[in-house]
């Protein structure tokens, strides 16, 4: 009885069509896109199997640059104008869609894309454009949905919640050049910061890359809702490749994004970043190994934005379940399972002392960019700070439109890459420790907190660890011994690494940085170094490597 | 199976120019020095000795510019600059490029990868380079080696005992291809005008026009002292279109117009008329009725007859595939026999800059191996002569002759070059297609066909599969034997096996054409041409297509909605 309500109340709306939108005069994209939309809503229906319920077009439009470096030399160069187009097309009910359904696992679950559409305002090229990737998403959506609706009456699902939540219509409409970089300037840049390693014959291999892409996005549904906001992301990257005197490959890396040109990383610092990352590397040329290892470990820095990434940030993201047909891959008829935390909304998930908010509608953190920023979600749902986490305990998670157990209507979370459907998604997340001055600590008393632990346990020494990539993977480390000496060790993995890691957060530092977030449509992460009271260690099951037969030219002639 | 096709792709040679020596080239410098070092660094640093080594580097510049439905929407310009390394250890008589053959062949085939370097030239940043890629090459050589030598002791020997390498003369060359980069502004003007033929058309559902070009330099040094820089220049405009039938096959009309340089382009009159035509064939295919399978007389019109060429005879005369001992071998022991009917004479020319007038594609001075490319006869009125030869030499086929090629990532194997077919006797066309009637009604076949227009190939060459190719027509007609006009149909593939179908040519026609492709094997993808005159053959077999299976668009183009 419910799901008939909602059905006759979405109809109607989706009935009212994009032509209700207030789109900005003169604007041939947004014509082309409100007019092939309505012609699309209205006559498309294939032998009678249903018109579509939803769309929503996404057209991004801007200018894309990327370099690479290596050692003084520039190895790519690449600089064009792009268009590119994004359709997520609907049949069914908003109760029950095509949608949460991966049709076919070989291509996984992908919105339509064209990634050549017209590059000009030309309304007849940029509807053709349109015409043909919406044929393509409406006949994708058919097959889906009676994909969907088979697996759904083979089983016994009792938790169907509707795909698309009823939200206000919601238009905004902001000015969003395309900027350029120096290009010039950056190739000589990149040249520059790559050539630091040129000091640094432990840095056997290295790269630096910067990436700039800057314009807008325009979006419009079926129900009116639209935007135009800006279309950003920048990143410098910097990764250099050792060798441990065992033969133990060696990987640090480095990277600063940033949303306007004016953000851009000054070259100083990126060329003392790989300084730092070059006179580390000599350091860990010289380091040793561990067997096992069970105690504190003090994630410093953009270690500790590694072990949220990992634990927290992923687990309150995508809360519903892709389905698909079950098959040898996907026994269970799973195709992309839900955060784990997901499940634990209400329960205590963190260290008391500790709260965690995301904030799409902050940009910047003490001076440094936070690319999270955004005013409305790629369902032109307003952005919204949300609470994710209140003292310990999970109260939200990242919702998009589609409803779940615990939500019915978006948070203004749902986000996506132009070929992803929007999910619950970061922006920028804060993990902000509350004024428990036994918890919070500089970093000198932080750092005598984990020795304080180490003697505790009764452990020689314990392991301090500032850069990760990921936690299920090789890394590099200092054991610090209980006078404070530290020594680098390498080939190091972590073991049983469960979400339990969260509670055991015993203290973290008062000052916080800024990190990128490794996520598909990118973001922030702002968090203290922490300390968390038990992890376990063990060496790592990869190989080494045989060392290079001979030196690196520039070294040895 | 290595998958071999030809495709339409078209481009042209510039006039490399003679630029200054090598010595003052600081990337050749570089690429020197650093072989001169790895090799005696290397050469015996390992108990299997390293006796050879080769750089290529293949620095380009590659741009494109393309519209649709009277907008542009792409223009850009690439440079790159890749390396590819060769090393071989222990001999040449057995080396780690040996084949490995039964169980252990299954993950031992050749993988692509990307050597990226400098630019801009920088002696350290390319020198750095290329000894992080040759310690890796080395180690991977070392490490093959050990496993062909396991390989030959436990599995059967190989039916030729060839070694696997050969000595070839060092050379000593230089030469730069420069290519004047166009009028971006002019050329987007152009090509909006251009793609706006094929607005409003209501059965066309996709379309492009574009301008590509690349202008490609390769330095290639050795341990036998060759020092080789040679370039190319490719220059395309092409355009597309296609549509869809109610039964679900997808049909396209293809035209590119292949140059060294923008001025051997046509003007737009030529290519709207061309455009003209594509837009009546694609209409009248719409309507075409299907061809049920079919065996008996055809023509294949010239560029057709220079892909059926390609696929069914070159292929199966690259040299390694004589030896390789998964490969069907087909013409392996037929040296001095009669292979084809004898008017037919065959020969590969990578030399030839040109034929009448048209830049041919395939055209190179020194192969991806440093040596000198020529001319090979391959057939001689019908009779076989020889094979297109790498430095991985064949029983009787002690050397290279200049044809091992590579698109950059990729190991070198024996390739095409320019591909030509003669005929000792020739009719014009309209006398061809008289014999082609009359041969119908020897055979008491109601229709022979017509192959116009033909987008590419694929032939089988390895054992476990038929010794069968494919040929992808994309414009046929029936050629009534009662007098009735000719029909366009659709929907058929033609397939044979070699010696039979080449067997097969009766006649053939004074009008030789040049086909530009770009043709991919195990060593990638490398720019071809073919030339062949339009041929008769007594029996053709053709079968159906595949079809994409798609209905056509719910809802006509915008810009045609309303009138239809």
């Amino acid at each position: 009885m419910k799901r008939n309500a909602l059905n006759i109340m979405l109809l109607a709306s989706a009935l009212a069509a994009p032509a209700a939108a207030a789109l900005p005069a003169g604007d041939k994209v947004f014509a082309a896109m409100r007019d092939e939309m309505s012609r699309s809503m209205d006559k498309l229906d294939l032998d009678g199997l249903g018109k579509p319920c939803f769309m929503a077009y996404r057209v991004q439009t801007g200018h894309t640059f990327s370099v690479s470096a290596s050692f003084g030399g520039l190895e790519r160069d690449y600089s064009a104008d792009f268009r590119r187009l994004g359709v997520d097309l609907r049949v069914g009910t908003y109760s029950f869609d095509s949608s949460h359904y991966a049709s076919d696992i070989w291509n996984g679950y992908h919105a339509a894309v064209d990634n050549s559409a017209p590059l000009e305002d030309d309304y007849g090229a940029l509807r053709f454009d349109l015409w043909s990737l919406t044929d393509g998403a409406y006949k994708k959506a058919l097959e889906t949905y009676s994909k969907k609706k088979a697996f759904v009456e083979s089983k016994n699902i009792t938790d169907l919640y509707p795909d698309i939540s009823t939200e206000p219509v919601h238009e905004l409409y902001l000015p969003a050049p395309v900027e350029r970089l120096d290009e010039a300037l950056w190739k000589e840049n990149a040249r520059k910061v790559s050539a630091v390693f040129r000091k640094y014959p432990a840095v056997r291999y290295s790269a630096v890359g910067l990436d700039f892409t800057s314009g807008n996005e325009r979006f419009l549904n079926s129900e009116g809702s639209a935007y135009r906001q800006p279309l950003c992301g920048g990143s410098v990257s910097i990764d250099a490749v050792g060798f441990a005197p065992d033969g133990f490959r060696l990987h640090s890396s480095y990277s600063e994004s940033f949303c306007d040109a004016k953000d851009a990383p000054p070259l100083d610092r990126l060329i003392s970043k790989a300084e730092e990352m070059g006179r580390k590397m000599t350091e860990q040329d010289k380091s040793g190994t561990l067997k096992a290892y069970i105690g504190p470990v003090l994630f410093e820095r953009q270690a500790a934005a590694a072990f949220f990434s990992s634990l927290l940030v992923s687990n309150v993201s995508s809360p519903r379940e892709i389905w698909t047909d079950p098959n040898r891959w996907y026994g269970d008829g799973v195709y992309r399972r839900a955060g784990r935390l997901v499940e634990r909304l209400g329960m205590r998930v963190m260290s008391p002392f500790l709260n965690v908010v995301d904030d799409p509608l902050a940009s910047y953190y003490d001076g440094r960019p936070l690319t999270g920023h955004y005013l409305a979600d790629n369902e032109g749902v307003p952005a919204r700070r949300l609470e994710l986490v209140r003292r310990g305990k999970l109260v939200a998670y990242y919702m998009s439109r589609a409803a779940t157990r615990d939500f019915t209507v978006s948070n203004g979370h749902g986000l996506g890459a132009l070929d992803e459907y929007p999910d619950g998604s970061p922006s920028n997340v804060f993990i902000d420790p509350d004024g428990n001055p036994s918890k919070v600590l500089s970093d000198e008393a932080l750092k005598k907190r984990f020795l304080d632990l180490c003697k505790d346990e009764e452990l020689d020494y314990c392991v301090r660890v500032d850069s990760l990539n990921g936690l299920y993977g090789p890394f590099m480390a200092w054991k610090v011994y209980l006078d404070g000496r530290e020594e680098p060790v390498h080939g190091i993995e972590f073991t049983e690494v469960t979400l339990r890691a969260l509670r055991d957060i015993v203290a973290v530092s008062k000052k916080r940085g800024v990190y990128d977030l490794d996520w598909t449509t990118g973001g922030s992460i702002v968090t203290p170094s922490i300390l968390v009271q038990e992890m376990e260690i063990k060496k790592s099951e990869r190989k080494p490597d045989k060392l290079p037969y001979l030196p690196n030219p520039y070294f040895s002639d | 199976m290595p998958g071999i096709y030809l495709s339409l792709l078209l481009l042209a040679l510039p006039a490399p120019s003679r630029a200054g020596q090598a010595a003052k080239d600081p990337v050749m410098d570089a690429m020197v020095r650093e072989l001169d070092r790895s090799f005696d660094g290397l050469r015996h640093k390992e108990k299997v000795p390293l006796y050879y080594m080769e750089y290529e580097l293949t620095v380009s510049t590659r741009g494109q510019i393309s519209a649709n439905m009277g907008a542009l929407d792409y223009s850009g310009v690439t440079p790159s600059a890749v390396l590819d390394i060769d090393m071989r250890v222990n001999g040449m008589s057995l080396d780690n490029t040996h084949q490995v053959k039964g169980s252990m062949s299954w993950g031992d085939y050749s993988r692509s990868r990307s050597f990226p370097v400098a630019l801009d030239g920088d002696e350290a940043a390319i020198r750095a380079r290329l000894w992080e890629y040759t310690d890796k090459a080395y180690k991977e050589a070392e490490e093959r080696f050990t496993k062909v030598e396991m390989n030959k002791a436990v599995t059967a020997a190989e039916e030729d005992p060839s070694p696997d390498f050969s000595t070839a003369p060092a050379e000593d060359f230089y030469e730069t291809a420069t290519l004047q980069q166009p009028d971006v502004a002019a050329w987007g003007a152009r090509l909006r005008r251009l793609s706006a033929r094929f607005e409003g058309l209501p059965f066309v559902y996709g379309s492009g026009v574009w301008l590509s070009w690349n202008n490609v330099n390769r330095y290639i040094v050795n341990s036998d002292g060759t020092r080789v820089k040679t370039g190319n220049n490719y220059v395309t405009l092409g355009y597309s279109l296609m549509s869809r039938t109610t039964d679900g096959m997808d049909l396209t009309r293809v035209k590119q117009y292949n140059g060294d340089s923008f001025a051997g382009l046509p003007s737009d009159k030529k290519v709207l008329s061309d455009m003209d035509r594509s837009i009546k064939e694609l209409r009248e295919l719409r309507e075409a009725p299907l061809v049920e399978p079919y065996s008996g007389p055809a023509i294949l019109k010239a560029r057709a007859a220079a892909v059926y060429f390609h696929e069914i005879i070159g292929h199966r005369l690259e040299g390694h595939r004589q030896k390789l001992e998964d490969s069907g071998q087909t013409f392996a022991r037929k040296v001095g026999q009669k292979v084809t009917s004898p008017i037919v004479s065959l020969y590969d020319d990578p030399t030839l800059r040109e034929f009448d007038g048209i830049p041919l594609r395939g055209y190179y001075r020194f192969d991806d191996e440093g040596v000198r490319a020529r001319r090979v006869t391959l057939v001689k009125d019908g009779v076989l002569k020889g094979f297109l030869m790498s430095r991985s030499p064949i029983r009787g086929f002690p050397s290279s002759n200049g044809h091992g090629r590579r698109s950059p990532g990729h190991e070198v194997v024996s390739r095409m070059g320019n591909t030509i077919m003669t005929a000792s006797r020739t009719v014009p066309y309209s006398e061809l297609r008289k014999m082609l009637i009359e041969e119908c009604k020897k055979q008491g076949k109601p229709f022979g066909l017509v192959f116009d227009d033909i987008s590419g190939g694929e032939t089988n060459t390895e054992r476990g599969g038929p010794q069968a190719f494919n040929v992808f027509p994309l414009l046929v007609h029936k050629v009534f034997t009662d007098g009735r006009p000719d029909q366009v149909v659709r929907g058929v593939n033609i397939v044979g096996t070699p010696l039979t179908s080449f067997s097969e040519i009766q006649a053939a026609g004074d009008d030789p054409e040049v086909f530009n492709g770009t043709c991919g094997a195990e060593s990638g993808w490398v720019p071809v041409s073919a030339v062949s005159p339009s041929v008769l053959l007594g029996d053709i077999e053709v079968e159906k297509a595949p079809k994409s299976q798609q209905k056509p668009p719910v809802l006509p183009p915008p810009q045609a909605y309303g009138k239809e």
